[in-house]
């Protein structure tokens, strides 16, 4: 019972949603009731998550383990912020800069180191995956979309170059759209699956 | 390779399941001859009186000169352990205690109930039941302090030889000159590793190469033990003994001694060998004998002792349980190209190469002009959606990036929100971050445009669901203002995330009207959006800076001054150049390679 | 037919039932060798011979099961890296370190942390089961990557896996794992994501592969049956694709 009754709930759940999308003038208001109550589990489990992340860094402050010092930044942080938006609201535009001003910058150097390190990625993709008809592919047209993003061969303004560009930003719908279908292929059996209680990967 | 017992498919010998179908795979460390009593009890159930008879056999077999083809292997094992109880008479069934009865009947019932003492005491009471109890015991016993005594004496000349150096006859230790006797064709490759001393080994390598050599000395003086008490107790006795440290010598592993080079031709048998042939089989371990026959045995006629039966198996097994050991807490191997000391070095480089060229180019080099040209066809196709919009209409902004997309993303989406707002366009801020609360104030800010209220949708894509299908039935999942989505002329999405995209073109797309969703997106998403506005899922996309600037000039907007052209421009000239030189450094590596090759070939 | 069913919900019903029937018979087909003969991702292969080798040298193994921006229900790629942590964790239970996993969203932690603790229960040894098995890394992508690095760059890691839905900033903890020396077996749906991880060391799930993880592991026959009925699915895609394009050349499709 332990492990069917969780399955059983999925199921039915599926079913449900799945039945409602195909009858839905007529099952409308029961969607809303059980779109509403998977909205909240998640935001259940994202505080109890939260509550799980925070109880450990305290355990480290508490052991003093090392690198407590960053359990105690990554708290304090935490705490400043929840108090910060439950006194001020978050519609208050100077809590609102406050949190800008941290997150602002420490996301976008992140996203800089990424750049610096795609650099260096670059130079060492042929090194470390070797020649095969899949990196030279994958180098030749890194090539060509890195030169056409530059945008300096469009503002040529010569007609037959721009509908080669043209055709060649079309090139990645084939490789894209055959991912894509792959994708939601596997989606569409996983949901099949879960549909069915076959998938139990977060189940024992 | 080792042999799954339920497909019969090859598998590695570390696999602890199979590979083909999927079953598990016991039977790692067993001994050959364990294995072909898989689904016997622990210890070899062979009563004394059996052995005895075997080896009566044997004896006048001998006398003979001319030995009966006396059936070998697993079968005859199992067929005189069937015999055992058979042979008890009705007579000595009745003399038997009630319980012994009941206790006989369900072990004959149910194999797997029968415990391990009621086995034993089945075996003994069998033996017990036999004509000559006495004389039977007699010989056991005189056979068991025959092996004994001989285990003694190899014991006793290993630490004799031990405690003269380990050297006799050229330096040459006792154990190797019986490894030497048994496998005379690794001896050659061996002495030849032996005779380069000029390079001084390193101390690991060394301690690696003796536990296989200890395990294997081990086994040798344990091979008795093998014989007396079954294949189980050798697996627990293959840890290297504490006197065997004191060899010093090289090490031979079993791939290094040739133990898996063919022997040669017709080979002889040696004098003791139909003594102990017998017993091994009678103990299960028939195969492991003709195993030896054909992989183990010396090309000459010289004598060969019971304890140097080295068996292959048994072998390697040690050896792998021993590298195991060996390599305990140390790190594993780079993931596919070695790791080099000095990296970073050309890290450093290229980052502060790309930096400086970005800062010089973002300090002298002045700005570009508007551009001009004609965006891609998508980006066509929205800005022809943006300009078909009238007066009054209603677009909703949902804003879905991540604070550090915003620049890119300000540039591209602000222009365009400014020149919405200047047409009359009613405007509503939606998000299903919580970053997006506070980049939209942000975002206003760079647009230029009045600020508003920016709502929250929860869930996620349930959240979306929830909006594109019940959004007239005021459920309570939804914030306060937004309308139905069909009631929305364009639901302009600002992405730079596939993830997000997905959701409102899967979850809200087939409920809404053709047309109805634009993206602006970063530039990473471009090949991902080309699929759906192909398939007509979207109106129209534009990704990236570069699309930004012109489809901002053809609204009659201004570019945000938030990312530099310019500088963007240089660090993709920059990815290209560095590019380039992986491909010819990769080149020049391969050539160097191919030249350093060809004169040694 | 149901009042208001448009040609593409038809459409669509009729792709769920061609799904439906293809999973069904191959869940009948290979019941018995549920895993015989079946397509299988190397890199998925590679996960597994480095759980074998974490166990064996005493390390660690790290699962990074991705970020959800919006902290809704997760998505199927979402899931993609549980059957992985499910392996992990219970050839991991009695190591001397056990598997550690991280995820960016709140339900996906909660979900590794269900699976962690089940299978601490399952080996009977719930006393061994520690809360910091299965980790909140932050609650937004970045706040995710920020947490994953100084997991990525623990000294006692035997394997990093970065199975699930992730941005191609993750480019920032395989190439730590590239610089520390440890194999980093990566898969994600987001197309960008794949090109960049192309240029690290990481060993790539392309695709859907990395949705069929329990399939490649031998951990879920459903899994297996669900990858076969895939490729049919594909090869009747290809085919309608090609029957399209042809119809639309002779003019016979508007």
């Amino acid at each position: 019972m332990k492990k069917t009754l969780p399955i059983l709930v999925a199921v039915l759940t599926a079913v449900f949603i799945l039945a409602a999308l195909i009858l839905r003038p007529q099952l409308n208001g029961w969607l809303d009731v059980v779109l509403n109550w998977a909205v909240v589990t998640a935001s259940a489990a994202l505080l109890v998550a939260v509550a799980t992340l925070l109880l450990t860094h305290l355990r480290a402050i508490l052991r003093g383990q090392r690198g407590f010092i960053y359990s105690i930044i990554l708290i304090s942080a935490f705490l400043v912020s929840f108090i910060g938006a439950l006194v001020l609201g978050l519609e208050n535009s100077a809590y609102l800069r406050w949190v800008a001003a941290v997150q602002l910058p420490l996301e976008t150097s992140l996203l800089g180191l990424a750049a610096l390190v795609m650099t260096g990625a670059a130079l060492q993709i042929f090194r470390s995956r070797g020649w095969s008809l899949l990196t030279i592919s994958f180098g030749i047209s890194a090539l060509v979309f890195l030169v056409i993003s530059l945008g300096l061969l469009q503002a040529l303004n010569i007609p037959l170059l721009s509908t080669v560009i043209a055709y060649l930003q079309r090139l990645p719908l084939i490789g894209a759209r055959g991912l894509l279908i792959g994708i939601g292929i596997g989606a569409l059996l996983t949901g099949l699956r879960v549909l069915f209680g076959l998938e139990r990967s977060w189940g024992e | 390779m080792i042999q799954c017992p339920h497909c019969g498919k090859d598998n590695l010998p570390q696999a602890t399941r199979c590979v083909h179908c999927g079953k598990d795979l016991d039977n790692l460390f067993k001994i050959e001859g364990a294995e072909a009593d898989a689904g016997l009890p622990e210890e070899p159930e062979i009563s004394v009186s059996d052995l005895l008879r075997t080896f009566r056999q044997e004896e006048d077999s001998q006398a003979e000169e001319h030995r009966p083809a006396v059936s070998s292997g697993p079968s005859a094992v199992f067929a005189s352990r069937e015999d055992t109880p058979r042979a008890e008479t009705p007579q000595e069934e009745e003399q038997a205690p009630e319980w012994l009865i009941r206790i006989r009947k369900r072990a004959m019932q149910e194999e797997d109930a029968a415990g391990e003492l009621s086995r034993k005491f089945n075996s003994l009471e069998a033996s017990r039941s036999q004509e000559h109890q006495g004389r039977v015991d007699e010989e056991f016993a005189n056979w068991i302090a025959r092996i004994r005594e001989n285990a003694r004496r190899e014991n006793l000349q290993a630490a004799k030889s031990a405690q003269a150096g380990s050297e006799s006859e050229g330096g040459v230790p006792e154990w190797l000159r019986r490894v030497r006797e048994l496998q005379p064709e690794g001896l050659e490759e061996n002495q030849a590793v032996q005779e380069e001393p000029e390079e001084p080994r390193a101390e690991e390598p060394e301690q690696e190469k003796e536990l296989p050599a200890k395990a294997e000395q081990a086994q040798a003086q344990e091979a008795e033990s093998v014989v007396e008490s079954g294949p189980e107790e050798a697996i627990e006795t293959a840890e290297p003994a504490p006197d065997a440290e004191g060899a010093g010598e090289p090490p031979l592993s079993g791939h290094e001694t040739g133990a898996e080079t063919p022997p040669a031709e017709e080979p002889t048998e040696s004098p003791k060998t139909p003594e102990i042939k017998p017993v091994i089989e009678e103990l299960g371990l028939a195969s492991e004998v003709s195993a030896l026959d054909l992989e183990e045995r010396p090309a000459s006629s010289e004598t060969l002792s019971a304890d140097l039966l080295l068996l292959r198996k048994q072998k390697e097994s040690a050896q792998i349980l021993m590298n195991l050991i060996g390599e305990e807490g140390k790190g594993l191997p780079p993931a596919k190209t070695p790791r080099e000391g000095s990296r970073g070095w050309y890290r450093f480089i290229l980052g502060a190469f790309l930096l400086l060229v970005l800062i010089a180019v973002i300090v002298f080099v002045p700005q570009a002009r508007p551009a001009t040209y004609e965006n891609p066809t998508p980006a066509v196709a929205l800005k022809d959606a943006l300009n078909a919009l009238k007066n009054g209409d209603k677009v909703l902004v949902v804003q879905e990036y991540q604070a550090a997309a915003s620049a890119e993303m300000e540039q591209v989406s602000a222009p365009v929100l400014r020149a919405l707002e200047e047409r009359g366009i009613a405007l509503q801020f939606l998000t299903t971050h919580p970053n997006g609360l506070w980049l939209s104030a942000n975002l206003m800010n760079a647009a230029e445009i009045p600020a508003r209220e920016t709502a929250y949708l929860a869930g996620g894509r349930l959240g979306v669901l929830t909006a594109a299908l019940l959004a007239d039935e005021s459920s309570a999942m939804l914030p306060e203002g937004l309308e139905s989505l069909e009631n929305y002329q364009l639901i302009l999405l600002l992405e730079d995330s596939q993830a997000d995209i997905q959701n409102w073109i899967e979850q809200a797309g087939p409920w809404l009207g053709a047309g109805k969703l634009g993206v602006l997106a970063s530039s990473q998403n471009a090949a991902l959006l080309l699929p759906y506005y192909d398939a007509g899922q979207l109106a129209g996309y534009t990704a990236g800076a570069l699309e930004g600037r012109v489809l901002a000039a053809a609204l009659g907007q201004t570019a945000s001054t938030g990312m530099p052209l310019r500088a963007y421009q240089a660090g993709l000239l920059v990815m290209i150049a560095v590019l380039l030189l992986g491909i010819i450094i990769k080149a020049e590596a391969d050539s160097n390679a191919r030249h350093q090759k060809e004169p040694e070939g | 037919m149901i009042e208001g069913m448009s040609n593409v919900d038809l459409l669509s019903l009729a792709i769920v039932l061609l799904a439906l029937l293809s999973l069904g018979l191959n869940l009948l087909i290979h019941r018995k060798y549920p895993y015989r003969c079946l397509r299988k991702n190397d890199a998925l292969l590679d996960a597994e011979k480095l759980m074998h080798a974490a166990a064996e040298k005493g390390l660690r193994l790290t699962i990074g099961l991705g970020a959800n921006p919006n902290n809704s229900v997760p998505a199927p790629a979402s899931l993609a890296g549980l059957p992985v942590l499910r392996l992990m964790t219970m050839r991991s239970v009695f190591n001397d370190r056990p598997a550690q996993a991280l995820s960016g969203d709140g339900a996906l932690a909660s979900l590794s942390q269900l699976i962690v603790r089940g299978k601490y229960q399952n080996a009977l040894a719930t006393e061994l089961f520690k809360p910091d098995f299965g980790l909140l890394a932050g609650a937004a992508p970045y706040a995710y990557l920020a947490g994953l690095l100084p997991e990525v760059n623990y000294r006692a890691n035997a394997g990093v896996f970065l199975i699930g839905r992730h941005r191609p900033e993750t480019l920032l903890a395989a190439n730590l794992a590239d610089q520390k020396g440890i194999p980093l077996v990566a898969g994600s749906d987001e197309l960008s994501t794949q090109a960049v991880l192309f240029a690290t060391n990481a060993r790539l799930c392309l695709g859907e592969d990395a949705l069929y993880a329990g399939a490649a592991l031998e951990t879920d026959a459903s899994a297996a049956a669900a990858l076969r009925a895939q490729d049919w699915l594909r090869v009747l895609a290809a085919l309608g694709l090609l029957a399209g394009a042809v119809l639309k050349l002779l003019g016979a499709w508007p």
